[in-house]
């Protein structure tokens, strides 16, 4: 709690938004890109460690998001930069993920591959989240997939830390493909729908 | 594709794990369909990202920000290193290829060549007796040889002559040497005396021309014309002289021998003259069409108009761009053609992952979150051990020096062909993954 409280301090002194801080980075200013690790690291870092657990190799991945941030800076979501930062670094580490679990023809990692599937290919309609925002509804977060069943928070804990497709799911919980399907749908849809309920109500 | 469908897709995009197929259906989907959930996909997206929020938080080592900015500076400055290399690397591949191409060449000479060379070798035999003369000559000829060679100017030259070699094989290789020094000391010895005749041809024409000319227009103007007149006759008989000497030696043979008995009373340059100036009246008659093709030709022509000196210079220089090829012929010797396939292809001894275990990835490369594949091809000899290894498509950074370095290092399994082991060149994936 002592972290993030420190995080929504240092939001809350640093009057540039992450948009301004990310056209000012882009313009190589190396300040602007220190501020945006300082507010970023800690989230990226947790959500890396959840999925690859194994602090020298998440460390590692947390400096390859940052440099693909400063590489690409041109291609991240000006408004929406939250979200781009969360799923690249969600998709480095499955990806690294992957790699290992399956030593079979990986597609090779070159430039094309990072373009179209390690940085997220957001949505042309989406709104802007803000880092300040998400951490405000932090808890509320944590009680809407508790409000899920076990076996729902399982299946989307597999796709979501251990990267693993339907097929793959399914095989390793011996249930059927449609059934893992309704899980998945089912429980991103009552989150869906609690989030926005959660929208409303902050505003 | 129906709605649902497609949220469903977009479910699994957003939550993290989407098969290839769905995966490309989407984005199909995502460019073609009118009305493309584009509203549902950001919140789903969102969702995703605010779920990150569930975990622990955890900071990471403060060391890490200077980490990241440090490689931030070297990608910036290794950003022009990276211009350069993509370069380089270029040149690399094309260099491989052509090294390729020589390969498969001195593979396809064989046969017919081989023939040639023979015969060619029988000649040789007939002129023997005469051999003595010709060592000294191909000494001679050896200074030549290399005073040209530095006074050579540009790449283009150095590589025609390259390529030139594989035209020749490795009979002539042995015999070429002498033959042709035998040849080129001769024809040095004609240039000369040539030249001193062509000069005399000169001053003659010269002179009638300007008497001639006096009587119909100013003396500058057909001075110059004359000039351009004579200078090609003059010339002719120079390159027919040489490429006959190259392409066909049986007919030099004849002339070979006369200008060794000229050889031996050298002093006496009248008779001399007198006798070219027959060899001369001789030559005309061979045929001559591939003298535009010689490199030397316009080299002569250059020279030839009114200084005999220089005239000298050109043609023992320009001759031995003809005795070049055995020389490099040699070289390549010294590099015997490896089999590209055979039938039990060498191993490396511990595997592939062996290999992989020697590579030492480069510091630049992991910060620069590089990885991929590097093609190297290893030339293994008979006992196992790579002699040369170069890549054959690279990914720079260093991946591809380590690449070579652990295969360089690697003892291997050799090539068997029929139970014999023998020099093969096999290419190695070398995968670099962070």
């Amino acid at each position: 709690m002592q972290k993030s409280n420190g995080a929504d301090s240092f939001v809350s002194i640093n009057p540039l938004t992450d948009g301004e801080l990310l056209s000012n980075a882009a313009d190589r200013d190396k300040l602007a890109f220190e501020q945006l690790y300082a507010r970023y690291s800690t989230i990226l870092y947790s959500l890396i460690i959840r999925i690859v657990s194994d602090k020298e190799t998440s460390e590692k991945i947390l400096v390859e998001v940052f440099l693909i941030l400063w590489r690409r800076i041109e291609d991240f979501e000006r408004e929406n930069l939250f979200t781009s930062l969360i799923l690249l670094a969600r998709n480095k580490a499955l990806d690294f993920l992957k790699r290992r679990r399956e030593n079979t023809k990986q597609p090779e990692y070159d430039e094309d591959y990072e373009r179209f599937k390690i940085l997220p290919n957001l949505s042309k309609e989406i709104k802007p989240v803000k880092l300040a925002e998400a951490l405000k509804v932090k808890y509320e977060i944590g009680e809407m997939v508790k409000g899920l069943t076990d076996a729902q928070r399982y299946v989307l804990s597999l796709f979501y830390f251990e990267g693993l497709n339907e097929t793959e799911i399914s095989q390793k919980l011996k249930i059927p493909l449609l059934t893992v399907r309704s899980k998945l749908q089912v429980a991103t849809d009552i989150l869906l729908d609690k989030t926005r309920m959660l929208v409303a109500k902050n505003g | 594709m129906d709605k649902s469908k497609l949220l469903y897709l977009i479910t699994l995009e957003a939550m993290g794990c989407i098969s290839k197929k769905d995966s490309s259906e989407l984005l199909k989907s995502m460019q073609s369909e009118k009305k493309f959930p584009w509203k549902e996909m950001g919140e789903y997206q969102n969702l995703a990202a605010l779920l990150s929020m569930v975990v622990n938080q955890e900071s990471p080592a403060k060391n890490l920000k200077d980490l990241i900015l440090k490689e931030i500076e070297k990608i910036e400055k290794s950003k022009l290193e990276l211009e350069i290399k993509s370069d380089f690397s270029l040149e690399q591949k094309s260099n491989v290829a052509t090294s390729k191409e020589i390969q498969t060449e001195i593979n396809n000479i064989p046969d017919d060549k081989l023939e040639q060379d023979d015969s060619k070798k029988n000649e040789l035999k007939i002129v023997d007796h005469s051999s003595e003369f010709e060592e000294v000559k191909a000494k001679l000829f050896k200074i030549k040889d290399h005073q040209k060679k530095t006074s050579e100017p540009g790449y283009q030259l150095s590589e025609d002559i390259e390529v030139i070699p594989f035209v020749k094989s490795e009979k002539q290789k042995k015999s070429g040497n002498k033959l042709l020094s035998k040849r080129t000391a001769i024809a040095a010895s004609l240039a000369f005396m040539v030249i001193v005749l062509s000069i005399l041809y000169f001053l003659y024409f010269f002179n009638d021309d300007i008497e001639e000319q006096k009587k119909i227009a100013t003396k500058e103007t057909e001075m110059l014309i004359s000039k351009s007149r004579i200078v090609p006759k003059e010339q002719e008989p120079v390159l027919i002289l040489r490429n006959t000497e190259q392409l066909e030696p049986q007919n030099d043979q004849p002339d070979k021998l006369k200008l060794q008995e000229e050889r031996n009373k050298p002093e006496v340059q009248p008779e001399l003259i007198e006798q070219i100036k027959e060899n001369k009246s001789q030559k005309p008659d061979l045929p001559p069409p591939e003298a535009p093709d010689f490199i030397e030709a316009p080299l002569v022509i250059e020279g030839t108009e009114d200084n005999s000196e220089v005239n000298v210079d050109h043609l023992t220089t320009s001759i031995p761009k003809e005795q070049l090829p055995p020389k490099e012929e040699i070289v390549v010797n010294k590099e015997p053609a490896y089999f590209v396939a055979v039938e039990e292809m060498p191993e490396p001894i511990g595997g592939i992952s062996g290999i992989l275990k020697k590579i030492v990835y480069p510091e630049l490369a992991k910060r620069a979150g590089i990885e991929g594949k590097v093609l190297v091809l290893a030339y293994v000899d008979e006992s196992g051990n790579v002699t040369k290894a170069e890549v054959i498509k690279g990914i720079g950074l260093g991946c591809d020096e380590a690449a070579i370095n652990a295969i360089l290092q690697t003892k291997f399994k050799p090539g068997l062909q029929r139970g014999k082991p023998v020099k093969v060149q096999v290419t190695i994936p070398v995968t670099f993954r962070l």
